[in-house]
């Protein structure tokens, strides 16, 4: 059967997008511009079934940082696998920037080995850093080593032990974890409260810059079942520092 | 409804090792642990490979096949215009090929720094065990020849002598292949085919490495180990697999590698407590205490502090004789070194070896006197340690020291100086020193007419005048001095390298 020129072109221009990656949706003819639209904008607002444990809370009232517009999260349905998933894991010099942005700290001091050096200095080849003069190391390293996300969970667990003790010894000043009651035991009081939930989800505006959704806040809430069980004092401290540290140590803000 | 079942962290790590993933990521099979820092079943009776790289080009004609100026003159040649010595400072040891000069010179470039010569007590006591081999390497290019000096030109698919050490041994160890070299000496092997557990960790401070191996100790401050297991429960099940990031990209390899790093190994080590089986370094830390052997190799490396050479040995030290590392590579670096005293004593010139750019003698003297003076507390700490109270041996009746160099320095310098700079030269010869080596032996030969080194019969080790061996014949005689077969890779066959049962 010979195909006219049309239908020759069309069907290269799928087996182009077909081997990119890309999947084009059949056309049922020529749209105009009021179609398009109308499909554009069908895509964009949830599905009518959909899975409320991955949508996202609404936008905030009060715009976070560096997140002035809501984020909108697809249904699970329409979520695929990534033919081309060439990601790499920040680099040293983009991480603690990164960390000290989120954290509001200063870059050079969010964590320090015992010794003195920053620990970005004392793990600089794992965390794809280079150090020409004194190892020889002139390339960074293109894939993690084993000792790199041992690395970041050191980094991290220091930079938000730092940020929650600043945020709960003086709440007037907090950043992330803020406005939250607690006793004298240092448990919540609350943990049904709106400042717990605002926290948890300020931490995912600031760190990876969407809101939180419904089922993240409640495993995180969940969490702190468990550390008031094991911990006789000051439990939220720990519920929030553990919890940045889950946070900022996962893929989501890991990779790029 | 969720679609996607939430996975427990105790579900995923079966799932992870059941993959063949693990085996194409930096990870360890899921072992329990057992007192040393050998993990499973029964492994391999292990052998120690500890690669020094001399950075800059050890010369072989400074030390161990040094030349009287009387022996250069019978043989035809010039003793003023070659890199030969007074008979008088020339030392040799009845019953042993090898020479020792234990030059006492300045350097001239380095504020006339004095430098007091020391190979003769080495030699004596280690010349049973000593073997130089001749080699002709095949680069002047500093990298590419420390790269060539340990993967033999790429004789076995791009495996470096420590990797492939590291693939016989260290099966069940949990850094097979530690590499602290520079340079060249510190590249990872190209071979993809290279089981996991034996491509190398790459250890840049041996003072901080052991704070690499675990995520909290040595931190300001303490975190409870179950509420961080629970903390990273969360992490994977809830805030991980749960996320369309994650169901978007999760066929990554840098996430499948990320993940078990981060699930399984970094687990092990911290199960195994890695961290403290390594630190030694004086003081203390939340979390943290120090190898029982620290005081001890402290003081028998007391400039570890400032000296990243005696750090190192002491790294190395530990890490075989916890049954961490079977393969262990260190050297003097490029990196300049300054003792206590300040800019008035450098232990380690600029450039390391290489300087001899500048001063040839002085700093040759230096830097084999440093150099062999580590090795030779190190071989002494091995000697002392039991490795296996059955057959009594020691750890070092099971290890072979490779000293590797980029390559030799011109054999000649102007009439009658003694101060001179010397460029790079291919050819040399290598020292190792192994009870499994064919010890107290000079495999090639030396013409003392021109200072040229030439090759050996690999089977009697005859001296063979108008030969000369290759990286390749040096490669395949230290793995099979090491009983790694070598077969596989067809590599030739160098029975003179090893000792005679």
């Amino acid at each position: 059967m010979r195909l006219n020129t049309n239908v020759k072109v069309k069907l290269l221009v799928t087996l182009t997008f077909c081997l990119s990656g890309c999947i084009m949706k059949p056309s049922g003819g020529k749209k105009n511009n009021k179609q398009k639209s109308a499909e554009a904008t069908q895509q964009l607002e949830p599905a009518t079934a959909v899975d409320q444990d991955t949508i996202g809370m609404p936008p905030a009232t009060t715009p976070t940082p560096g997140n002035t517009q809501p984020t909108m999260v697809p249904p699970a349905e329409l979520v695929g696998l990534s033919s081309r998933a060439d990601l790499r894991f920040k680099p040293q010099d983009i991480m603690a920037e990164d960390i000290a942005d989120v954290l509001d700290l200063p870059t050079n001091e969010i964590c320090i080995e015992s010794g003195g050096k920053s620990c970005q200095e004392v793990h600089l080849i794992a965390l794809a850093g280079v150090n020409p003069y004194d190892g020889g190391a002139t390339d960074p390293i293109t894939e993690s080593m084993v000792t790199t996300p041992i690395a970041w969970e050191r980094i991290i667990l220091s930079a938000c032990a730092q940020r929650v003790d600043l945020d709960l010894d003086a709440p007037a000043s907090g950043k992330i974890f803020t406005n939250l009651s607690i006793d004298s035991n240092g448990k919540l009081r609350d943990l049904n409260s709106v400042e717990v939930s605002t926290s948890i989800d300020t931490l995912y505006r600031r760190a990876i810059k969407r809101p939180a959704s419904a089922a993240e806040i409640k495993a995180i809430k969940g969490f702190y079942e468990d550390v008031s069980k094991s911990t006789q004092n000051n439990a939220a401290k720990e519920w929030a520092r553990l919890s940045c540290y889950a946070v900022l140590s996962s893929l989501e803000f890991v990779f790029y | 409804m969720n679609k996607h079942k939430k996975i427990s962290r105790r579900t995923a790590l079966q799932g992870l090792a059941a993959t063949s993933l693990i085996t194409s990521t930096s990870g360890l099979p899921i072992m329990t642990s057992t007192a040393s820092g050998q993990t499973g079943a029964a492994a391999k009776k292990p052998k120690f490979l500890i690669v020094i790289g001399c950075s800059g080009g050890a010369s072989i004609l400074d030390a161990m096949l040094a030349m009287k100026e009387s022996e250069v003159k019978a043989a035809g040649g010039d003793p003023a215009t070659l890199n030969s010595f007074p008979d008088s400072t020339v030392q040799e040891l009845s019953g042993s090929p090898f020479r020792a000069v234990d030059v006492q010179t300045t350097i001239a470039n380095l504020g006339n720094q004095p430098v007091s010569g020391n190979q003769s007590a080495f030699v004596k006591k280690h010349f049973r065990d000593m073997m130089v081999v001749q080699m002709e390497n095949t680069s002047v290019n500093h990298n590419v020849a420390q790269q060539r000096s340990v993967n033999g030109n790429d004789a076995w698919s791009g495996r470096t002598l420590m990797d492939c050490v590291a693939d016989t041994y260290g099966k069940n160890m949990a850094i097979a292949n530690m590499n602290m070299g520079s340079g060249g000496f510190g590249i990872p092997g190209t071979d993809a085919d290279l089981n996991e557990f034996a491509r190398q960790i790459s250890v840049t401070s041996p003072l901080f490495f052991p704070f690499s191996l675990h995520s909290s100790k040595g931190l300001a401050q303490a975190v409870d180990p179950d509420l961080l297991a629970k903390a990273r429960n969360l992490r994977y099940s809830n805030l991980d697999q749960a996320t369309n990031f994650y169901k978007t990209f999760q066929d990554s390899k840098a996430i499948k590698r990320w993940l078990n790093d981060r699930e399984k190994t970094m687990a092990q080590y911290e199960s195994m407590d890695l961290i403290n089986k390594l630190y030694f370094v004086e003081g203390s830390a939340q979390g943290l205490t120090r190898n029982p052997e620290s005081d001890m190799l402290v003081q028998k490396f007391p400039n570890y502090q400032f000296d990243p050479l005696e750090a190192e040995a002491i790294l190395g030290y530990l890490a075989i004789t916890s049954g961490i590392s079977c393969s262990v590579t260190f050297g003097p670096s490029f990196q300049a070194v300054v003792g206590a005293k300040g800019l008035g004593e450098i232990l380690n010139p600029p450039i390391g070896f290489d300087f001899s750019h500048t001063d040839h003698r002085g700093v040759q003297a230096l830097m084999w006197t440093r150099t062999l003076s580590v090795v030779d507390r190190l071989i002494d700490l091995l000697k002392s340690k039991e490795f296996d109270s059955t057959t009594g041996e020691s750890y070092w009746d099971r290890t072979l020291v490779y000293f590797a160099t980029d390559f030799g320095r011109d054999k000649v310098r102007a009439s009658g100086a003694t101060q001179f700079g010397t460029g790079h030269h291919l050819n040399n010869a290598n020292l190792i020193i192994s009870p499994m080596a064919n010890g107290n032996k000079v495999i090639g030969g030396l013409d003392r007419k021109t200072g040229l080194t030439y090759g050996f019969d690999k089977v009697t080790g005859d001296a063979k005048p108008g030969t000369v061996m290759r990286e390749d014949i040096m490669f395949s005689g230290v793995l099979q001095a090491l009983g790694v077969d070598t077969s596989v890779a067809n590599l030739p066959d160098v029975p003179a390298m090893r000792k005679k049962s």
